[in-house]
Order: C-alpha cells, then sequence, then structure tokens
C-alpha cells in the first residue's frame, strides 16, 4: 500500500478563478482518509488532481513517496469509482468488472480468481452476467466497487459512491465499503459532502470550504474540538448552536445578545466572539447535569419540538435568536411554553467573529493557545 | 495566432488543456492523438470541398480549356456574359418558381400527414412506412415512373382526366405544365423525408403537456396552435432551410423528365450548370453560376437563422 | 362518437396511404403488361406479363448494375462510419487546441452546396484516374459533416467519466473508441449507416459524371440507359426495371424506418 502527499497545491482553472488554495495533505498508507466539504469547495477537483484526470497549477504530489506529477492516470497506482460509477452500458457485469484488467493482459486464472473473489466479497454471483441497465442502484454500485477491487491498486479513489443510494442502503454501504477497506488494506481517499460519512467512515478526515483546508484529524476530535466556526457547523447534526456574543474581560463577563449574561473569567482578550454549544449539550433542567454548581440556568420558550423516536429536537428563542436542543427520551412540550434548561461551561466554545478561528476550548485549552496566540 | 484566441475560449470549457499549468498534457497530450482521428475528414475535406470551392471561384474569372483548367484571366466577363444572358434568367426564374411551388405544398402536406400518423392508434406503424416511402425511392427511380404517368397517351393521368372530360393535356412538353409536372414529381418525391423529421419532431414532444391540456379541456385545434406547433418549430425550421437547399439543388429529375425543356422553362439551376459545364465546357462560366448559387444557398441560410430564430422556441 | 372519429382516421389514412403509394403500385401493375397492353391504358393488366422483367435484364447488364450499387452504397456507408466516427470522437473526447474553430469549419460546409465543388471535382477525380473506378464514386463522399455532427450528438451523451475510468485503467484512446464508444453508439451508428446507404443508393448527378463505362455505373445511370434505349412505348419493361431499383432501398427503409426517424430528428435538433 502506498501513501499520498499533497505539497502546496493550487488548482486554478482557465478563467482565472482559484479553486484549491495551498493544499497541504499527508495521507498515510492503508489509511482511510475522507475529504468533507459542502458542494462545490473542490473537493472532486483535488480527487481528480491525486488520480491525474486534472492537471495541478503549481505543487507536488508524492505517491508512496515518490513525484507522481507527471505519471498518467493509469501509472498511479489507484484505482477510482465514481459517483455515476461510470459502467459501460453494452457490457455485462462481469465485464464490466474485468475490464481494465483484460487491456493489461493479465493472465485469465488471475482474473478469474479475483473476480471470483471480488464476487464473493460484495455478493455480486447473481447479478454477474447481467447488464448495468438489468441492475439496482445498489447492485451497480457494488459493481463500481468490484472493478475497483480487482484492480487491486493500492490506493483507492472514491467520489461521493453512496450519493445515488437511498438511505437505507447507503447506511448498510458506509459499513461494507469500510470492512473492505480494513480487509483489503488500501490507501482510500474518499470525497463526500456527507458527514455522516466522514463521521462514520474515515480515519482521518480533512474538513474543506472554498478550496482551503479548515481542519485535519480523527472524525471524534474534529467533532469534538473544532477549530473554526465552519468546522462547528458542518460536522454535526443538528449543527452547532453559534450566538454572537460580547466578552468583556474587565468585568469578566461574556454578553449574549442583549439581557443574557454569563460571568465567567476566560483566558481570551475581551471582544466581539461568536459562542458555540452543541444541541446535545443543552440539557433539562432535570437532568443530572443541573446538580453541578457551576452549571448555568437559563429559561427559554420553545416554539417547535420533533420527536424522532427515543430523542427529542427542541427549537427555542433566546434573546431573538433561535437555538436547538437535543434530549434524550420522549418530551411532549406544549409550544411557546418556557422550559428550564441547564447547560455546563466546560461546554461552551468560544470563537473568534471576525475570523471564525477557535479562542476557547475548555477541554483542550493548552492546545488552543497556540492558535490563538 | 487563430490557435491562440481559441485556446482562451476553450479554457472555459476544459480546462484540462491549459497548456501552461498542463505539464501532464505536455507529455502525453491529446493533440497528437486528435489530429489523428481528424486526419481523414480533414484530407477530404480539404480535397473536395474547400480547394474545388477556392477553384470554382478562381474557374469563374477565368476562360479554361476543355479539361477544365484556366487559361486566361478574363476578370468579370463571365459573371457579366451569365446575368445578361437570357438562358440565365430564365433558369433563375424557373427556380425561384420551383421553390415557391414545392417547398411551401411539401411541408404542409408532410406536416398533415406527420399529424395524422402520430395519433397512437392500432396498425399506425403501417400507415408510417407507407407515407415515408418515398424516401427510400430513387430520383431516377421516381422519375421514370413519373416520366410514364405524365406520358400523353399511355399515361394514367390523361386517362383519369379524360373521364372527366380533360383531354390532351401536354403534361412534360407544354411550357405551361412543364415546370408543375416536375414540381408534382419532386413534391410527392420528397414528402417521404419531411414527413418523417416532422413525425419524429412530434414525437419528441413532451406527452405531459397534452395531457395537461386534456385536463383543461382545450380542444384539439387550440392545442395544435398553442402546443403542437410552437413546440414542433424547431424542426419545421430545420425542414424549411433543408427543404430550400434541396429544391435548388435539383437535377435528376429535370434529366429524365424534361431535359430543361421545353424552351427554358424547367431549365433549373444545376441542370443549367450541368449544361454548361459538362455538354459545352464553358466551365468559366458554369463556375460564374455555381458561385451564383452558392450565395443564394448562403443567403437563404443566412435570412432563415435570422428570422427564423426567432419565431423558434427552443427545448 | 369515438367509433365514428377512429373509422374516419383509418379512412383517411387509408386514402392518403392509396394516393401516396399509387405511382408505384401502377409501376408494379404496369411492370406485367405487355406493351400492347400498356398502350390500352389499362390499369390492371388482364394478363400477366412477366417477361417485362428478363427482358430489363436483357437489355441492359441489370445485375451488374445492382452488384455496383450494392458495393458502392456499402463502401460509403463505411467509409462514412468510419471516418465521421473518428472525427466525432476526437470531438467529444479529446480536448486539443482550437477544437471549437474546428468544429465551426466542419459544420460549415454544410452549407456548402455540393454542386459548389462539382466541376472541380471531377477534374480531379480525372487527375486521379479515377474516372470509371470504384474509388471515384466513393472516396469524395467518405467526410461527412452531417455524419461527424449526428454521432457527436450522440457521443456527447457518454459520461466523461466512462472515459476517465478507462484512463484509470490505462485504456487508450483507441480502445476506448472501439470497445466502448462504437458499441455504445450502435444506435446512432445504424440510423447513419441506413442515412448514408439510401442516399449514396440514390446518387445521381455524380455517378452521371464520373462513370462513362458499364462495369461499374450503378442502378440510377442504368435507368437512365435503359429508359433512354426503350424509346418505343416498352413501359412495362421500365418499369420493371425501376422496381427492381427501388426495392432494396425500400427493404432497407422498411426495417431502418423507425431508426431513422428517431436519430435523424435527435441529429437535426439537439
Ligand atoms: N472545468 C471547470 N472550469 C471552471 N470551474 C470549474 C470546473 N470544474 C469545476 N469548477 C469549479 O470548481 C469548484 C470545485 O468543483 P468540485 O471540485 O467539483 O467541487 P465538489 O466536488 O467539492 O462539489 C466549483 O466551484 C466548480 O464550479
Ligand atoms: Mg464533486
Amino acid at each position: 500500500m502506498k501513501s499520498v502527499e499533497l505539497i502546496d497545491v493550487t488548482k486554478t482553472y482557465g478563467n482565472g478563478s482559484v479553486i484549491i488554495k495551498n493544499l497541504n495533505l499527508s495521507i498515510q498508507s492503508g489509511e482511510f482518509f475522507v475529504l468533507v466539504g459542502p458542494s462545490g469547495c473542490g473537493k472532486s477537483t483535488i480527487l481528480r488532481m491525486i488520480a491525474g484526470l486534472e492537471g495541478m497549477t503549481s505543487g507536488t504530489l508524492l505517491i508512496g513517496g515518490k513525484p507522481a506529477n507527471l505519471l498518467p492516470p493509469s501509472k498511479r497506482s489507484l484505482s477510482m469509482v465514481f459517483q455515476n460509477y461510470a459502467l459501460y452500458p453494452h457490457l455485462t457485469a462481469r465485464e464490466n468488472i474485468i475490464f481494465g484488467l483484460k487491456a493489461h493482459r493479465i493472465g485469465k486464472d488471475i482474473v478469474e480468481k479475483r473476480l471470483r473473489e471480488a464476487a464473493e466479497m460484495l455478493n455480486l454471483a447473481p447479478c454477474l452476467d447481467r447488464k448495468p441497465r438489468q441492475l439496482s442502484g445498489g447492485q451497480r454500485q457494488r459493481i463500481a466497487l468490484a472493478r475497483s477491487i480487482v484492480s487491486e491498486a493500492p490506493i483507492c479513489l472514491m467520489d461521493e459512491p453512496l450519493s445515488n443510494l437511498d438511505a437505507k442502503l447507503r447506511a448498510r454501504m458506509r459499513s461494507e465499503i469500510r470492512r473492505i477497506q480494513r480487509k483489503i488494506g488500501t490507501t482510500m481517499i474518499y470525497v463526500t459532502h456527507d458527514q455522516i460519512e466522514a463521521m462514520t467512515m474515515g480515519d482521518r478526515m480533512a474538513v474543506l470550504h472554498d478550496g482551503t483546508v479548515q481542519q485535519i484529524g480523527r472524525p471524534i476530535d474534529v467533532y469534538n474540538h473544532p477549530d473554526h466556526t465552519f468546522v462547528a457547523s458542518f460536522i454535526g447534526s443538528p449543527q452547532m448552536n453559534l450566538m454572537p456574543a460580547v466578552y468583556d474581560d474587565v468585568q469578566k463577563i461574556l454578553r449574549i445578545g442583549a439581557s443574557w449574561t454569563i460571568t465567567r473569567e476566560l483566558p481570551i482578550a475581551g471582544g466581539e466572539v461568536i459562542l458555540g454549544i452543541r444541541p446535545e449539550n443543552i440539557h433539562p433542567a432535570t437532568h443530572p447535569a443541573s446538580a453541578q454548581n457551576k452549571a448555568i440556568h437559563f429559561s427559554a420558550n420553545i416554539i417547535d419540538t420533533e420527536i424522532l423516536g427515543n430523542e427529542t429536537q427542541l427549537t427555542f428563542l433566546l434573546d431573538h435568536q433561535t437555538w436547538t436542543a437535543k434530549w434524550e427520551g420522549q418530551w411532549t412540550i406544549p409550544d411557546q411554553s418556557a422550559q428550564e434548561m441547564v447547560i455546563l461551561p466546560e461546554n461552551l466554545l468560544v470563537f473568534d467573529r471576525k475570523d471564525g478561528h477557535i479562542l476557547y476550548d475548555p477541554k483542550r485549552s493548552q492546545k488552543v493557545e497556540e492558535v490563538t496566540v | 495566432m487563430v490557435m491562440e484566441q481559441t485556446e482562451i475560449k476553450e479554457g472555459a470549457d476544459f480546462p484540462a488543456t491549459n497548456a501552461r499549468e498542463q505539464p501532464i498534457n505536455r507529455l502525453f497530450g491529446t493533440q497528437p492523438a486528435a489530429w489523428l482521428y481528424l486526419l481523414p475528414s480533414l484530407i477530404l475535406f480539404a480535397v473536395f470541398v474547400f480547394y474545388p470551392l477556392f477553384r470554382t471561384l478562381q474557374l469563374s474569372f477565368f476562360l479554361s480549356d476543355s479539361k477544365g483548367l484556366p487559361t486566361v484571366f478574363v476578370g468579370f466577363n463571365n459573371y457579366a456574359r451569365l446575368l445578361s444572358s437570357p438562358e440565365f434568367l430564365a433558369s433563375a426564374g424557373s427556380t425561384l418558381l420551383f421553390v415557391l411551388y414545392t417547398v411551401p405544398t411539401t411541408i404542409i402536406l408532410a406536416l398533415i400527414l406527420a399529424l395524422l400518423a402520430n395519433e397512437k392508434l392500432k396498425g399506425i406503424g403501417f400507415f408510417r412506412t407507407i407515407f415515408s416511402s418515398s424516401m427510400g425511392i430513387s430520383v431516377a427511380a421516381s422519375s421514370v415512373v413519373w416520366l410514364f404517368i405524365f406520358n400523353p397517351s399511355a399515361g394514367i393521368l390523361n386517362r383519369l382526366l379524360s373521364l372527366l372530360g380533360v383531354t390532351g393535356i401536354n403534361w412534360l412538353a407544354d411550357p405551361n405544365w412543364a415546370l408543375f409536372s416536375v414540381s408534382l414529381t419532386t413534391i410527392w418525391l420528397h414528402l417521404g423525408f419531411t414527413f418523417l423529421i416532422l413525425l419524429g419532431g412530434l414525437q419528441n414532444i413532451d406527452e405531459h403537456l397534452y395531457e395537461n391540456a386534456q385536463i383543461e379541456g382545450c380542444g384539439y385545434w387550440y392545442r395544435l396552435r398553442r402546443i403542437t406547433l410552437p413546440m414542433l418549430s424547431p424542426t419545421l425550421f430545420f425542414v424549411i432551410t433543408v427543404s430550400m437547399i434541396d429544391a435548388f439543388q435539383t437535377f435528376g429529375q429535370i434529366d429524365l423528365l424534361t431535359k430543361g425543356g421545353p424552351g427554358n422553362a424547367t431549365n433549373l439551376i444545376v441542370y443549367s450548370i450541368y449544361q454548361k459545364a459538362f455538354i459545352n465546357f464553358d466551365f468559366g462560366m458554369a463556375s460564374a453560376e455555381v458561385i451564383v448559387l452558392f450565395l443564394c444557398i448562403l443567403l437563404i441560410t443566412a435570412l432563415q437563422f435570422k428570422f427564423g430564430e426567432r419565431k423558434v422556441h427552443y427545448q | 362518437m369515438k367509433r365514428i372519429k377512429l373509422i374516419s382516421l383509418y379512412t383517411v389514412l387509408t386514402i392518403l396511404s392509396l394516393i401516396l403509394f399509387f405511382p408505384m403500385l401502377y409501376a408494379l401493375s404496369a411492370s406485367f403488361m405487355s406493351a400492347q397492353e400498356v398502350l390500352l391504358g389499362h390499369f390492371f393488366p388482364h394478363q400477366l406479363h412477366p417477361e417485362n422483367y428478363l427482358e430489363a435484364f436483357r437489355d441492359v447488364p441489370l445485375l451488374r448494375f445492382l452488384f455496383n450499387s450494392i458495393i458502392i452504397s456499402l463502401i460509403v456507408t463505411f467509409g462514412v462510419l468510419i471516418v465521421s466516427g473518428m472525427a466525432a470522437y476526437a470531438f467529444v473526447f479529446l480536448h486539443f487546441r482550437g477544437r471549437r474553430l474546428l468544429f465551426i469549419l466542419f459544420i460549415s460546409t454544410m452549407m456548402i452546396p455540393w454542386e459548389t465543388s462539382m466541376i472541380p471535382n471531377f477534374v480531379t477525380v480525372q487527375h486521379l484516374g479515377w474516372i470509371n473506378r470504384y474509388a471515384g464514386l466513393t472516396v469524395p463522399f467518405f467526410a461527412s459533416a452531417f455524419g461527424t455532427f449526428l454521432l457527436r450528438q450522440y457521443f456527447k451523451t457518454i459520461p466523461e467519466e466512462m472515459w476517465e475510468a478507462a484512463q484509470i485503467s490505462g485504456i487508450g484512446h483507441f480502445r476506448f473508441f472501439v470497445k466502448v464508444v462504437l458499441p455504445v453508439s450502435r444506435t446512432s451508428l445504424v440510423t447513419l449507416g441506413i442515412y448514408t446507404f439510401l442516399t449514396t443508393w440514390n446518387t445521381y448527378l455524380w455517378p452521371l459524371l464520373t462513370t462513362t463505362d458499364e462495369r461499374v455505373r450503378p442502378l440510377q445511370i442504368g435507368l437512365r440507359q435503359l429508359q433512354s434505349q426503350e424509346t418505343v412505348n416498352d413501359w412495362g419493361v421500365v418499369m420493371a426495371a425501376a422496381l427492381i431499383v427501388v426495392v432494396p432501398t425500400l427493404i432497407v427503409l422498411f426495417i431502418g424506418q423507425k431508426h431513422l426517424q428517431q436519430g435523424l430528428t435527435d441529429g437535426a435538433l439537439k
């Protein structure tokens, strides 16, 4: 298996728009690496530059430690799965899977063996002799996966491979792709706009926004310690509550809106900030957290509740701002009623209002200081 | 120079070719392959389309020998001779009349046929095949058949008319009837192709539009005027252009039916060119006439695009 | 009410079919009449007279002409498919400089009527020694702007990702063209093939100019020859020959009608 490294990569299109700015990524051999970001942020472009389908304006690409800028796609020892699968409509599933192998004059026995293994791994045996048109979306997706598997390329690129599937199938394929990647150990570079896929599949992920990397890290670290308001709002569903606030470093008061204040000393300079808190960290007053003496209590008007099985999503207004909370259990609360709630200060994140960078993250304060200085 | 300019335009479409950023493409670029794939077409176009076009233009300013090689430069003399020759004026007039007779009639008839054949009926495929059949019939065969039909004594046309008490029309030899007869043949011959294209256009119209109109209770004529014709207008536009160009290029019918006669009544422009060049070996004047024909067709196409396009609904 | 509409519709369709097909029916009927019967102006032969067909084959080498027409039409059809298929491939899958300009150049040749190049082409073919050769009758028609345009429209519907997938598995342009693009575009190739076959079969002026010899002469010119030979009212023979000319293309058309209609409309309008 091979590592992939992008150093200072920039991509400008003919019309002068800069799509990728100074990208640096280092993907380890055998790693499942997810590129996640909203649509149009340049994920596909990055993937296609790695594949060699798109040229780089500047920068270096190393594959397995060797410069690969000049290699044609077929010499980069990688396989790719496309969003629309790019299956050849006139070939049967079997022919589709081995089409590339045939071009390389690989021995018949080896082709057969790889085909058998891949078909077994993906439960494809019954549909091997059918044409793509006669297959369901999920089966087509598996054919595309099988095609990538039989190539035995040390690197596999996937561009939103699950986005054409229905929700249920998508969930199943998430774990299946993960399982196969573990089993054969390829280096996986996986592009998605779906933060759930990023959270559940990746060893590490890079969150992209407007062609720049916002944060790289293990999914759980990115979730718990977002570096930036963009990451904070993009990762996690429902998204993190982000509220404009002002920190007064003389009185040690955090003012949210006109009337709500939290008196607390923060290791940051005074000024305009953004306060962030995840919905699941806003608890009902009955929650054990309210017993802690540092807990912050407040009351708010519920404007909407949605019961999603065993959890409830509440929308409420606080100082003309809409907040969301997520509570365990099934809560039936009449709209417009006031509700007592509680939050713990260690779950509060503070971001710079100007550039969105994190200023204060209580659970990793020692690290954050490097960033803010 | 020119290549440079298009390269910038290309950039918007396919940035992958942006040479500045493309060490990849410089190495195994697609250009050499592209020229290889285009070479056969380019050579053939150069030899059989572009070179002849310029050669014809050149010839039209020269006198030439019997092998078609230019000898003496005579400036616009060929054109002057052409434009002052009564034969050419007659042939130009006939050609315009011929276009006027054939094009609108063919299109209207074909449209009626297409509307009828677009109904969903059992066995409609059979009628469609019959209606399009003249597309598979060559100019030569159909001319010969019509020659027989028009035959003054043995032909069926005069036999039928004699039942009505009309006798003795000499369809192809009478200057008053010859162009009409040739037009009739041509309309019949072109009906198949025009029908086929219009039927295709009708079938490309989204069914939902009709369903919606039906729900709203619109009548057949209303639907025809408000949905069918507007939606069909790109096809009609295409068919009008093609039919006009076809009419200007008529040759086979003339050669077999009338040989341009009687007088010059059916001496349509291509037949007149053929006679000048390959019977009289006056390549200079023939080339001048070719250039006139070329300009006419260019003008028609240009006019069609200018005025036709505005009224046309494109999907 | 609905029934009346249906019946009248069928009636109208039938009458129109009869009118439109009348010339061919008339020709068919006359082809079985003796010369006398033709002169009597019958519509149906009172006595079948199939000798006309034998006569037609005896008067001119009709079989030879038939063979020539088939060969010429097939050569042009495959020539057009190959040459314009390659060009269309370049326009869709090869991103080269000046692509747009070149495409406009291709399309512009559609505006140049073929007659414009007739005289110099005749001279060229003469110089090449291609008079009375299949080459002279076929090669000038290989490059087709219409064909290129039609195929390009279809190739464009093939997702770019397919070519990208091929690139990644190390498949070159030629292999991709032959193994993927052509098979996938089978229907549009058939459309273009039928269209080219029909138009070539029916070409008249060019073979008239470039064949002086019965060995390569196609049917259309053969028919002209026969018609000018049969001076005295032997219409039955001429009609028999006309039917022989028409039958192959009618068969092709009947088989390919659906294809042709869809393909030509798509090509013209997309
Ligand atoms: N060929 C192109 N020419 C110009 N801009 C392009 C081209 N392809 C993509 N882009 C732009 O690059 C940006 C990133 O595209 P892409 O990588 O496809 O985004 P993603 O995959 O993250 O949705 C988009 O804003 C898109 O408009
Ligand atoms: Mg994308």
